[in-house]
Formats: C-alpha cells, sequence, structure tokens
C-alpha cells in the first residue's frame, strides 16, 4: 500500500515522484484534484516529460454533469480532463468502469516504464470512485510483466562499430545513456575499448568525472565520428548559437569539422509530439538508431570489438596516453579556477562547494539537486563515480524543481541509507517552499546548503548583456541587478523559514570561515534524521 | 460516467441531501420555544443551547439509512487500491482534494 506524504503543492508532489524515481528507478503516483489541482501539476509533468521519467498521476474529477455537487465541484469538472497534459504525457485515459481502471492502471504503469520513460495520466471519475461494486460484478487485476527496452537493429549497430573502430579520434557524448549503475559501467566500457574521449552532459550520470577519458564539450572539435546517445539536443552538441548577433538575433555556427560522421542512439526518436519543442533543432546524422541507449550498448561493445582492425590497437592505445596527459591538466585548471577569491564575502561558490565536501567525503552521499543552475563545481570538484551521485536536471527547466526533486530523492536515499545532499537556488526554493514541511513532517532528511545569491542571476546577465548590446546601461533601481530580476530588499531569511516548517537551520553565512562549522552542525543533525538547511549568501555565480 | 446500470437502494448524493434537510428542520424548534415561552421575565437567553436527543443522534450517531450494508457493497475506490497494490508503489506524495475523496479514504482505511 503506498503511503501517503502531505503535500502542500501538486507541482511539489509530482516533482518529489521525478526526484525519487531517478534515485530509486521506480515511480511514484501521485492524486491531483480536477482542473485547478492538474494545472497546477502541469509544470512539474512538463519537466518529467522532457527528462523521460515516469510519474503516475491519478487525478480526479466529476463528469456526470447531472449528479455532480454544483458550484466549486462542477467549476473543478472538465470535460476531457487529460487534454491539460496530453501534449507532455506518454498516455493518459479516463476509465468508465471498475475493470476499465483495473486495464487503464496496468497499461499505464506500463507504458510509463516502457524506456523512454514518460509521465503518464488517469482521471478518476468521482461516481465511479464511490458508487459501490454491482454485486456479482466479476473484475480482475491484469499481470504486469515489465516491457523490454528498444534495442538497436543489428545492421546499424554494426555500421556505427565500424564508423568508431576505424576513427581517428572518436568522441563519445552522452547525455540520458545511463539509465542505471549497468549503463555506467558499460560506457566505462566502451570507451575503454576505443579509448575514445566522453563528453557527459550531464542528463544522467553517464561517466566518472575521475575517468582520464572524460572530455569538456569542446572535445568535439577535433572529432572524427562522434556518437551520441540520449542527447537532448543533438544539434547544439554539434553547433553553437552566438546571441545578440549582428543583426540582433542568433547566429549558427558549427562546433565540428564538415567531414565528422554523426551517429545517433536516442529512444527519444520513438516519442516525439507536435506541440512543445523539446524535440530541439532538426540535426542530420549518418546512422540514426531510435533505441534506447543503455540496452543497445552491449550489442555496440561486441561489433566494436569485433570491428577493430589489428594495425589499429597501437593508435587506439596511444590515443589514451594523449587522453591522460589532457586529464591531468584539465584537473590542474579547474583547481586553480577553484581558489580565485577564496576568501571573498560574500562565498563564492566553488568555497561552499568543497567547504560542503570536507563534511560528506566520509559518507555515502548522493548529490539531490541542480548544482549546474548557475555553476558546476561539484561537478567538477567532487570525485562522482556512482549512478546516484549526479542525478540531472530538471528537464524542462521549469524552475521550482530543485527543491521538491530533492526531498523525492532524499525519500529514496533514506530507506537505502544514503546521506543526501542539496545545494538549494533561492529563486528555486520560493515557488513552492512548502516541500519543506513535507520533509520534516515525513522524517526525510536532507542538508540543503543555499545557494542565496539574492537574485535571478541567469536574468541579470541576459538583460545586462542585452543593454550593453543596446548600447544602454541596465537600470538597477536600488537592488544590485537590473530592476525586476533581484531578490533581496527585503532578504529573505531562508534559515527561518526552514526552522518554522521543522528543519534545524542556520545562517545567513557570509563570512567563509564560519560556514564550515555550520555545516559540520548541520550534518550533525541530518545524521539524526531531521533536515537541515545553512543560509550561506553566495557570490552571484 | 454515465451511470447505465440500476443502483443499489441508497444513492449518496440523495442520502446527503436528506441529512442535510433533517439536521436543520429539527435545530430549530427547541430555539423558538426558549424565547416564546415566558412573557413577565424573560430568562437571561443562553448563547447556546444544549442540542435535543434528536438533534445529537443526528449530528452523531449513525443514521439508520447507514447502518449495515450502507452503501450496497464494496466502494469502487477499494478495488482501485487493490489494483495499485499489485504495483508495489511506495509512496503516494499529494495534496487532499474533494475530487478523490473517494479514493483517498479507501487508501488511508
Amino acid at each position: 500500500m503506498p503511503e501517503f506524504l502531505t503535500c502542500t503543492h501538486e507541482e511539489s508532489a509530482v516533482a518529489m515522484g521525478h526526484g525519487y524515481f531517478k534515485v530509486a528507478g521506480k515511480p511514484l503516483m501521485t492524486l491531483c484534484h480536477g482542473t485547478v489541482g492538474l494545472q497546477h501539476a502541469a509544470m512539474a509533468v512538463y519537466n518529467a516529460w522532457c527528462d523521460r521519467v515516469p510519474v503516475i498521476i491519478v487525478g480526479g474529477n466529476d463528469l456526470d454533469a447531472a449528479h455532480r455537487p454544483p458550484g466549486v465541484p462542477t467549476i473543478h469538472s472538465a470535460q476531457d480532463i487529460n487534454a491539460l497534459v496530453r501534449d507532455f504525457t506518454k498516455w493518459d485515459d479516463t476509465p468508465v468502469s471498475l475493470q476499465h481502471f483495473a486495464q487503464s492502471f496496468v497499461r499505464a504503469y506500463k507504458i510509463a516504464m516502457t524506456p523512454p520513460y514518460g509521465p503518464v495520466a488517469i482521471s478518476l471519475d468521482a461516481g465511479l470512485q464511490q458508487e459501490p461494486m454491482r454485486n456479482g460484478e466479476k473484475v480482475y487485476i491484469p499481470r504486469y510483466v515489465p516491457t523490454s527496452p528498444p534495442q538497436g537493429d543489428s545492421g546499424a549497430v554494426k555500421e556505427a562499430a565500424r564508423l568508431l573502430a576505424n576513427a581517428q579520434n572518436p568522441v563519445i557524448v552522452a547525455d540520458r545513456a545511463a539509465r542505471t549503475e549497468t549503463g555506467l559501467r558499460l560506457l566505462v566500457q566502451l570507451a575503454e575499448l576505443l579509448q575514445a574521449q566522453v563528453i557527459d552532459q550531464g542528463g544522467r550520470m553517464n561517466f566518472p568525472n575521475t575517468h582520464y577519458l572524460r572530455r569538456p564539450r569542446r572535445a568535439v572539435s577535433n572529432a572524427d565520428v562522434i556518437l551520441g546517445l540520449e542527447l537532448t539536443d543533438f544539434w547544439a552538441t554539434v553547433n553553437a548559437w552566438i546571441d545578440n548577433g549582428e543583426h540582433g538575433v542568433g547566429i549558427n555556427t558549427s562546433r565540428i569539422k564538415p567531414e565528422t560522421k554523426l551517429i545517433s542512439i536516442n529512444a527519444s526518436e520513438l516519442l516525439t509530439k507536435a506541440n512543445y519543442q523539446d524535440f530541439q533543432r532538426f540535426q542530420s546524422v549518418d546512422v540514426s538508431t531510435p533505441a534506447d541507449a543503455e540496452a543497445t550498448l552491449p550489442a555496440l561493445i561486441e561489433a566494436v570489438k569485433a570491428a577493430i582492425p589489428n594495425d589499429r590497437r597501437a593508435a587506439i592505445e596511444k590515443r589514451g596516453e594523449a587522453a591522460k596527459k589532457a586529464f591531468a591538466e584539465a584537473r590542474e585548471r579547474t583547481r586553480q579556477g577553484a581558489a580565485l577569491a577564496w576568501d571573498a564575502s560574500p562565498i563564492t561558490t566553488a568555497r561552499m562547494s568543497m567547504e560542503i565536501w570536507a563534511h560528506i567525503k566520509d559518507l555515502d552521499w548522493s548529490l539531490v539537486s541542480v548544482s549546474g543552475v548557475g555553476f558546476n563545481w561539484p561537478n567538477r570538484l567532487w570525485p562522482m563515480e556512482k549512478h546516484y551521485q549526479w542525478l540531472g536536471a530538471s528537464g524542462g527547466y521549469g524552475v521550482g524543481y530543485g527543491a521538491p526533486a530533492s526531498v523525492g530523492a532524499a525519500l529514496a536515499n533514506r530507506d537505502l541509507g544514503r546521506f543526501s545532499v542539496n545545494i538549494q537556488a533561492d529563486g528555486d526554493l520560493m515557488y513552492a517552499p512548502g516541500v519543506l514541511w513535507t520533509a520534516a513532517r515525513h522524517n526525510i532528511p536532507q542538508l540543503a546548503v543555499m545557494y542565496n545569491n539574492r537574485g535571478y542571476h541567469q536574468e541579470v546577465m541576459q538583460l545586462q548583456r542585452l543593454s550593453n548590446f543596446r548600447n544602454r546601461v541596465a537600470s538597477l533601481g536600488n537592488d544590485m541587478g537590473p530592476i525586476g530580476t533581484s531578490i533581496q530588499n527585503p532578504d529573505i531569511e531562508y534559515h527561518k523559514l526552514a526552522e518554522s516548517m521543522g528543519w534545524w537551520a542556520k545562517g545567513p553565512i557570509k563570512d567563509p570561515a564560519e560556514l564550515g562549522p555550520a555545516i559540520k552542525q548541520a550534518v550533525a543533525a541530518v545524521k539524526s534524521g531531521q533536515p537541515a538547511l545553512v543560509n550561506v549568501w553566495t557570490q552571484p555565480r | 460516467m454515465a451511470r447505465k446500470h440500476p443502483r443499489p437502494d441508497v444513492s449518496r448524493r440523495k442520502f446527503l441531501a436528506g441529512v442535510a434537510v433533517a439536521g436543520a428542520a429539527s435545530a430549530v424548534p427547541p430555539a423558538q420555544a426558549a424565547t416564546t415561552a415566558s412573557t413577565s421575565a424573560p430568562p437571561r437567553r443562553p448563547s447556546a443551547l444544549p442540542p435535543t436527543m434528536h438533534v445529537a443522534v443526528a449530528e452523531s450517531g449513525t443514521p439508520k439509512e447507514l447502518s449495515g450494508s450502507r452503501i450496497g457493497g464494496v466502494p469502487g475506490s477499494d478495488f482501485m487500491v487493490d489494483v495499485i497494490k499489485t504495483l508495489d508503489i511506495k509512496y503516494l506524495p499529494a495534496n487532499p482534494a474533494s475530487s478523490f475523496r473517494g479514493i483517498h479514504e479507501s487508501l488511508i482505511n
């Protein structure tokens, strides 16, 4: 029996299911009120859709216009309620009998859990819920059998292997390739077999950041073959778009050599809808395989082994030596970059990341937040080798995902005995801070360290840059950023907000010397089972 | 849903409407009696009166229609929960709402 967790917003409930799945690999279901509840949930459903995550949304609705209560219940009823989310769910249904419900629910679960995963919606008529089963009504529950993930066509796999095995400089780019720990291990195996550089775009934890074959995004420029695995945006992987070009619009430029061969393995091609544009720009590729990358990797690895010519083995080994040198140099540059303005106040994001690291490095930790909104120091500085140490982003970039997804992920980690760390952005938390209460109410511990830069900093930069482009100075009013982009005057006391909802909390911390001791105390609170928040004033990025 | 099949004797909607009307009607007479009984020295009017036995039963007892097999069988949402249970879903984060109270009640009981 699912345990009911009280949420203060439908968006929080769906995002909790989103975060939970990325740790547990199992979906949660949520119940959602008619019309207004589903409207509240919609952005989180879109995030789950874009991020290929299953969430089972069961919504209430009262269909019978002749019998439903007048007034509010009728205002909240709809003729086709799932139309609200149909463009960004894999499937939905409105069962009209109990047997219909049994089929629909098992079918919905099965569809949601078939890669590419995605959210599904079942609308429950209020009358169907409340009225009794008819005397003697025979109903059955269909058996659930998981669907195997779609594997790449053998001809396409063979052709991909031939290109990779004969490449001078193959590069693997992975976004949502590793659905599980197995996917991560398989990707390491393929990369080592080819001594191919790997760019991890971070949709999931695809490749250890401690591995010498890991390279930054610009590594595509010298590739002669690029293998893209479950990429959100293949076009932007091999092209660049420069904002505010000569005529005030963006300029497109290629990042790669014109003769570079492109291979795509991407299950999302099996799930393209028309309205919302999450399928990105069209990119022509040389081998296009609409299949699940993790399920296709074993066959691809075997095909590559068979395809490597004997006279290429020495050259492949040599590639590895060059990669080790480049990796060591990049690590050193990262360390030097992280040390910049080490003692600054407000605190730099690199210093904050390392102060957290000092207190979690000996624990079985899981980063349950999107540190990449604004900075990616943990991904660059913390050794990440296990699939649950990085969970990827929201998918749809719908802000407000971070806090509830972190609580959902922390719930899964709690049951697995892991320590959850959330670097919590200020703007994100203010969408629906009530999820803090849900975490305390249901004993879901996590260490939340506020990345409190007191602004919507991406928008700060967008406006400043556009003003510069137009030869103007962005008007600040009395704030730090352009009017409409700051979250200050008054400053939000996130530690008090968290404390009021049952969290251990401390702050605001502006002096870097005070940060380590505060995190130490917070870690102790989390170990005792309580969620804890440290409100840190940080540099913008 | 369209109700195609004849339902058992008690309709949930008619039943709820009946309870509301009965409660309102029976609450009025004792209050009127208290204010009209005396003409010379009106006693201090109490701010609240204890409920009559009839009202007390209507408000807190089990109405006759509800006793026994009150809804004429297993609620549909109980079966829905049986279906959900087969899929081993561990948690259900949700904000409560009237449109799914049927399944909510089945889930927690």
